[in-house]
């Protein structure tokens, strides 16, 4: 292993070395077991109880409809009942925060088509560390002609300025902030599960290791490499964490939860109950009444 | 393998500390192991505790933010987590796996366990399709096996079960008057002419009955062939539900399914608001009743739409203003949106939708002194409060849940209000709310479709 290390680096044992070729790899193969194991217990769950009754939906279009409709009421209620939570919740850790920074920042595709090479089909949807730059220094290493990729032509076009590593990072932090707060205070006033307040500080140290590996060298006490390496590594190990995390915890919400949560709601809801959507008009057909 | 596992799982659950820990483990394990479904499972272990689903609730906007529904159904989860998963059993309340230290944590969690109408309210605004609602119902369960329901709630599910086993004679005596009179002002057909059984209980006689015979007459001028049971189908079926006490329910829907075959119906038409409609015709899978699959069961609502929708639907927009609020076990857990079509709805379409929620009183008007009042009248049982903490809190905290209802609906709209379900209106009454004219779904029907 450590030969096999030395190929890449020098100094093999440095924790940039150490996350990159041992903990986000491991972290991939536990990832996929806890994926498979979560998976398994909701089939072999499947099997143990009969579902709600069946009555025949009121036709293909109220099937269609019920599943847009199961996804699109929560966040509408939201923005009429819940808008600290739309905003700070659904907006500012998920849809400007965290989802396009994981994905899509610049840095991170470099480093997921390092892994697997099919996710460079992102490219033209990257998003830069910062409306002023473009420059990915940490990666001119690797693949120079990224290093002058001009973002200003890229997809967003006037919306970098949004969406750009620096706002969504402090969008995430303001976000991520906020609920380490609330978790706090349900910790001690309701005896909350303190699982959660471990989780967010996890995610706020993630964001700001990478601020930091990012803006590394406009920063005087990460200028030499070995800091760099250190602060980037640390980056890479928690993110391997949060991956690890991800089956085991309230992360799984956002990889598995949603999509699947939702598809039972509506199978619950409009496949099973026949419900037609507050409402509608659609014709049901003419009952018939047979005698035994 | 198995055997390593179930070693491994015996180890853990080993060392209870009391006998109440060792009863509660053992309650838990039993409902987890009997009643849990991939929904279920879902329900339990996907809750990211984001409380998305609270400004739903009608207990959290009115009462007190403590009764979010995630926080609710937490207490469920604390007990499945510490007894039923590895990591619960590891970490324990790291991981918010903890059992119960004492009787008064689990007096807050019987508190909680019946903050809770079971609208379906926090299923349809959680974003991740998690229904606290079943959860809370299985906290109920838990807690029912190990000794604490609110007392009237559980004496009236006990008493369900005498009534349909051997209804005494004063009740039967009772019970035939009223029937013999509905019989004489209505067109009831004969058990072998008639298409559907119609559900009567005893609430829905003694209690529903104005509203009753207003869908009779509505059923009468759309040429509906129904007949009545000649005996009470229950207090209100499967009432032994609410308490999560799913062996009686179970016996109780059985009776409901059985009459109805043996007297070859294949339709049991119900008037009620909704928990019947939606416990005998979807939830029977939870208790494990066995419904016959030729039987079904139909709501009022429904089948009244259906026979005008033949005959040509009559002008609703000519009938005033008038604003539906959804009665949730019809609309949200019964899946039935024909109660709204029959009422012309002059709220806009996003504040229809955000009416939703305050329809959820459901079972709880049991509680209320009207009813009780009438039900000891023709039970001849006295329906006191036994348990004056937790009853008296309960009715206090529906009123003013009944209260806020009114203040929404009024903003929703200032001329009708159309309740599917009689409980919201007594509910409302008892509460003596102002600003809203509630009226009867039945009520409205019989006005505008008859005259």
């Amino acid at each position: 292993m450590l030969s096999l290390l030395q190929q890449f680096n020098p100094n093999p044992l440095d924790v940039y070395s150490l996350s990159v070729y041992i903990v986000f790899p491991l972290a991939i193969i536990i990832f996929v077991i806890g994926f498979v194991y979560r998976v398994t217990r909701l089939g072999l769950a499947l099997r143990r109880k009969k579902w709600v009754a069946y009555r025949a939906p009121e036709g293909i279009l109220t099937l269609i409809l019920g599943l847009v409709n199961v996804y699109i009421y929560p966040p509408l209620f939201a923005a009429f009942r819940n808008r600290k939570d739309l905003f700070l919740g659904l907006i500012g850790v998920h849809m400007i925060g965290l989802l396009p920074l994981i994905f899509l920042l610049g840095q991170h595709v470099a480093f997921y088509a390092y892994f697997i090479s099919l996710y460079s089909i992102v490219w033209p949807l990257a998003i830069p560390i910062s409306s002023a730059t473009g420059s990915l220094p940490l990666f001119q290493q690797f693949e120079p002609a990224i290093a002058t990729r001009p973002f200003h032509e890229s997809i967003w076009g006037p919306l970098t300025i949004i969406l750009n590593g620096d706002v969504l990072t402090a969008v995430s932090l303001i976000a991520v902030g906020f609920k380490l707060g609330e978790r706090i205070y349900m910790m001690i006033k309701e005896g909350h599960r303190p699982s959660d307040v471990i989780l967010y500080i996890h995610l706020t140290l993630i964001l700001i290791t990478g601020a930091l590996a990012a803006h590394h060298e406009s920063l005087p006490f990460l200028s030499d490499t070995t800091a760099y390496r250190t602060i980037l590594g640390l980056h890479i190990t928690l993110a391997g964490l949060f991956l690890a995390l991800i089956p085991f915890t309230k992360y799984w919400h956002f990889v598995f939860g949603m999509f699947f949560g939702k598809i039972v709601e509506w199978i619950d809801r409009t496949v099973m109950r026949g419900a037609a959507l507050e409402g509608g008009r659609l014709v049901p057909p003419r009952r018939k009444v047979k005698k035994r | 393998m198995s055997g390593l596992v179930s070693r491994l799982n015996s180890f853990l659950s080993r060392n209870h500390k009391d006998k109440r820990e060792e009863l509660l483990w053992k309650e838990t394990r039993e409902v987890i192991e009997g009643y849990l479904g991939l929904p279920e499972m879902h329900f339990l272990e996907s809750c990211i505790d984001c409380n998305a689903c609270a400004p739903s609730c009608p207990f959290y906007n009115a009462v007190d933010k403590l009764y979010a529904p995630a926080r609710m159904a937490n207490e469920m989860r604390k007990l499945y987590k510490k007894t039923s998963t590895i990591s619960g059993k590891i970490l324990g309340s790291l991981v918010g796996a903890k059992l119960p230290k004492n009787e008064d944590e689990i007096k807050v969690m019987l508190d909680l366990a019946y903050h809770c109408s079971n609208c379906g309210a926090c299923y349809y605004t959680c974003p991740h399709g998690v229904d606290s609602g079943t959860v809370i119902a299985m906290l109920r369960s838990v807690l029912f096996r190990y000794g604490l329901a609110p007392s009237i709630i559980n004496l009236l599910a006990r008493l369900e079960l005498r009534v349909i086993d051997s209804p005494w004679r004063s009740l039967m005596y009772e019970w035939n008057s009223v029937l013999e009179e509905l019989s004489s002002n209505h067109n009831v057909a004969k058990k072998d002419e008639a298409d559907y059984l119609i559900l009567l209980d005893i609430f829905n006689v003694f209690v529903n009955r104005e509203n009753i015979e207003a869908y009779l007459e509505v059923l009468d001028a759309a040429n509906i062939k129904y007949a009545f049971p000649d005996r009470p189908l229950g207090v209100r079926p499967p009432l032994p539900l609410t308490v999560g006490h799913y062996e009686t329910a179970r016996k109780v829907a059985d009776f409901v399914y059985s009459y109805a075959v043996m007297n070859n119906f294949r339709n049991i038409l119900v008037l009620d608001g909704g928990y019947p409609y939606n416990d005998l015709k979807y939830a029977y899978t939870y208790y494990r009743a066995s419904k016959p699959k030729d039987l079904d069961i139909i709501h009022v609502a429904q089948l009244i739409y259906e026979s005008y929708l033949y005959e040509g639907l009559p002008a609703f927009t000519q009938w005033g203003k008038a604003t539906y609020i959804p009665s949730c076990n019809i609309d949200t857990r019964g899946g039935i949106g024909a109660a709204s079509k029959l009422v012309e709805i002059t709220a806009r379409p996003y504040e229809k939708h955000l009416i939703w929620p305050y329809a959820g009183v459901g079972w709880m008007s049991l509680l209320c002194p009207y009813v009780r009042e009438k039900l000891s009248i023709y039970l001849g049982i006295d329906l006191v409060l036994f348990e004056e903490g937790v009853e008296e809190q309960l009715i206090s905290d529906m009123r003013q849940v009944a209260r806020y209802l009114a203040k929404e609906a009024y903003r929703t709209s200032t001329g009708y209000h159309v309740f599917g379900c009689i409980d919201d209106i007594i509910v409302l009454k008892a509460s003596k709310a102002e600003n809203v004219n509630p009226i009867h779904l039945s009520q409205w029907l019989k006005q505008h479709l008859l005259k």
